[in-house]
């Protein structure tokens, strides 16, 4: 009965109520959406690198070398040598080492020499390996393998030349520009860096240092079918695998205090969680401005309520002559409150998972944004829950109110 | 009307009542029976305590010293839960004005009335459509909100709301002042043929006295206010 009186009392309003149904919708729909981005960043965020226990470089920051070997930010501050290289695979307990080496680009893109064995180690997300949408890892030292935002960025196909520039710059007056280098694979997106960068061997990316006639002299080198003989002096880090990821504490400890050159290991999960810490404040304030657009919303809607209850003296009045308590009419407000905020809140989470339905696809083809519509979860759940308490508890404003005013008024309408 | 049963249907016993404590009380009644079946008419000018009389019959308010007791039971003792669950199954109130729920159904608004009496109706829209009959009203008007009725419609509705759990106690404030000479007449002539043949208490409450002569009781409200003063 309390509900048929709530549901036509809106009806009744329902001007008022359109608005303070709207207006709650906007914001539970911006805390879902900003909640469920901030899941997917901090996923996403974790899943840039998987596979690797160690990553070593020269002395520096964890979070300088975490951002520069797996994020592609920032600038190597010093290189290791391949002495080291060579040392740390001989090292008990480790299974593989990939060295990379960083420094140069390709129209904005950072470029990454590397060993094919990258392909098989450096894995993302819940260790998945690298895929290819076409061609295969580099075999030859001029190949390059294009993640699939470069691909689809610059209209890359297999057997394009391309040209490396020296720096990270957009625009680098010294090209490479005798470096014939091919594309000879392209990865599958991804949702990381990887996506965004370019790949060619050790060899291939000294080579593009090398001076012109030097350059020649290899290409015809190969093209007579011989190896080459670059000999490669030093690499800016190095992905490392382990047998036994228990080994990792201990292995770390001896790269630190390794006597040849001043080195840092680093575990990518640790790192990881320092530097979401620096970056996951700005997801945090943005969760908590959404919580303070819906606050307001659900106090608009309180002062919509408690307005209205003024004009309605005459139907407490009525409710109490026919035999029904104060607790009554507290009951039909906060009834009349929470259905608001419940039909607000689920038009809001439909609302965010078909705009999210819909904007997949444009987000990851514009933006190569991985969002996953992960919105009917249960954390959104938690949040609608979240919501209806936090309802109930501004209502209890004009229901108090209410309360208050049918008890003390009694059977007089006036 | 039967005046042969004893019981009293309102019963006060040394009830005073004041707004603030400090004040001087503004109901004041050493004693005062109403017996059941009873029709008695209380005239008064307005502002003169009759709304406040009728909030403690009806136990929205309790007296500030002394006992009211109902149909026998005490009633002002209770707690204000079981008084509340008492007027809904015992006594039936119609108001000088505004006596629905505006945005509801007339239907819905009988229907609420029933609801918190916990009344097991066994055919509600039966009866629904029996009182529009006695009350001259169409069928077709249970279906109408109560805000597209005209204020005779309205009270009549009324009585039929105040009916429905057939209480004990029917309590009448002023339910003519709205309305003009014939619709007043046809009121009272539809309120005393719906009364006929129960056993129905009535306290007519109204500063009208051309009504008093169809009582068989009058009443000043005086009586009730100024019982021990002077």
């Amino acid at each position: 009965m309390i509900s048929t009186i709530a549901l036509n009392s809106l009806k009744n309003r329902r001007g008022a109520v359109v608005l303070s149904l709207l207006s709650i919708f906007v914001s539970v729909m911006v805390l879902l959406s900003v909640d469920n981005i901030r899941q997917q960043a901090k996923d996403s965020f974790g899943r840039t690198v998987s596979g690797v226990d160690l990553i070593v470089g020269a002395r520096t920051g964890q979070v300088n070398l975490l951002l520069y070997s797996v994020f592609r930010m920032g600038n190597p501050t010093n290189n290791i040598s391949w002495d080291s290289i060579e040392t740390l695979r001989a090292a008990p307990g480790v299974d593989w080492v990939v060295p990379i080496s960083l420094g140069d680009s390709h129209r904005g893109f950072r470029v990454i020499g590397t060993t094919d064995s990258y392909f098989n180690h450096f894995q993302y997300g819940n260790q998945r390996a690298l895929a290819f949408s076409q061609g295969s890892a580099f075999s030859t030292p001029f190949g390059a393998v294009i993640g699939s935002d470069v691909a689809e960025q610059l209209g890359y196909r297999i057997a394009d030349e391309i040209v490396l520039s020296h720096g990270v710059g957009h625009t680098s007056f010294t090209h490479h520009k005798h470096s014939p280098f091919k594309v000879v694979g392209v990865l599958e997106p991804t949702g990381t860096p990887v996506d965004k960068t370019v790949h060619v061997s050790l060899t291939g990316l000294a080579a593009a240092h090398m001076q012109e006639a030097d350059v020649d002299a290899l290409v015809d080198r190969l093209a007579r079918g011989e190896t080459a003989n670059v000999e490669i002096n030093q690499v800016t880090a190095a992905f490392v695998g382990l047998e036994n990821r228990i080994q990792a504490l201990q292995l770390q400890r001896n790269i630190n205090q390794f006597d040849g050159e001043p080195l840092m290991a680093i575990l990518p999960g640790v790192a990881l969680a320092e530097l979401w810490q620096l970056v996951g404040s700005v997801e945090n304030v943005l969760l908590v401005i959404s919580a303070l657009i819906l606050c307001s919303s659900l106090l608009g809607m309180a002062t919509m309520l408690l307005t209205s209850i003024r004009e309605r003296q005459r139907e407490f009045a009525v409710l109490r002559a026919i035999g029904a308590g104060p607790h009554v009419v507290f009951a039909l407000i906060q009834l009349e409150a929470f259905l608001i905020s419940v039909v607000a809140s689920f038009a809001a989470l439909f609302a965010v998972w078909l705009a999210l339905a819909l904007g997949q696809e444009w987000l990851s083809h514009e933006y190569g944004l991985f969002i996953e519509n992960e919105v009917m979860s249960l954390s959104s759940l938690i949040l609608i829950g979240i919501v209806c308490a936090a309802s109930f508890v501004i209502a209890c404003i004009p229901a108090i109110n209410a309360f208050r005013q049918s008890l003390h008024q009694g059977l007089s309408s006036k | 009307m039967s005046l042969s049963t004893t019981s009293p249907a309102v019963q006060f016993e040394k009830v005073t009542f004041a707004y603030d404590h400090s004040d001087a009380p503004v109901i004041d009644v050493p004693a005062w029976t109403l017996a059941q079946g009873q029709h008695s008419f209380i005239y008064g000018a307005s502002g003169s305590g009759k709304s406040t009389l009728l909030n403690l019959i009806c136990g929205t308010l309790v007296p500030t010293s002394g006992e009211i007791a109902l149909l026998d039971k005490p009633f002002s003792t209770l707690s204000s839960s079981k008084r509340d669950a008492f007027r809904a199954r015992h006594i039936g109130v119609v108001f000088q004005q505004f006596n629905l729920i505006e945005y509801l159904s007339v239907a819905q608004n009988i229907h609420a009335a029933a609801h918190f009496a916990r009344h097991k109706h066994a055919d509600l829209d039966q009866t629904m459509a029996s009182f529009c009959q006695r009350l001259e009203l169409p069928v077709s008007i249970l279906s109408q909100q109560a805000s597209t009725l005209s204020v005779g419609q309205q009270q009549r509705v009324a009585i039929a709301r105040a009916l429905i759990n057939r209480p004990e106690l029917l309590v009448v404030d002023e339910p003519t002042s709205a309305l003009d000479r014939q619709a007043r007449d046809g009121f009272m002539q539809l309120l005393f043929d719906c009364l006929s043949g129960t056993q129905t208490t009535l306290l007519f409450v109204s500063h009208d006295e051309a009504l008093a002569e169809r009582f068989e009781h009058q009443l000043n409200i005086t009586s009730f206010t100024q019982a021990t003063s002077v």
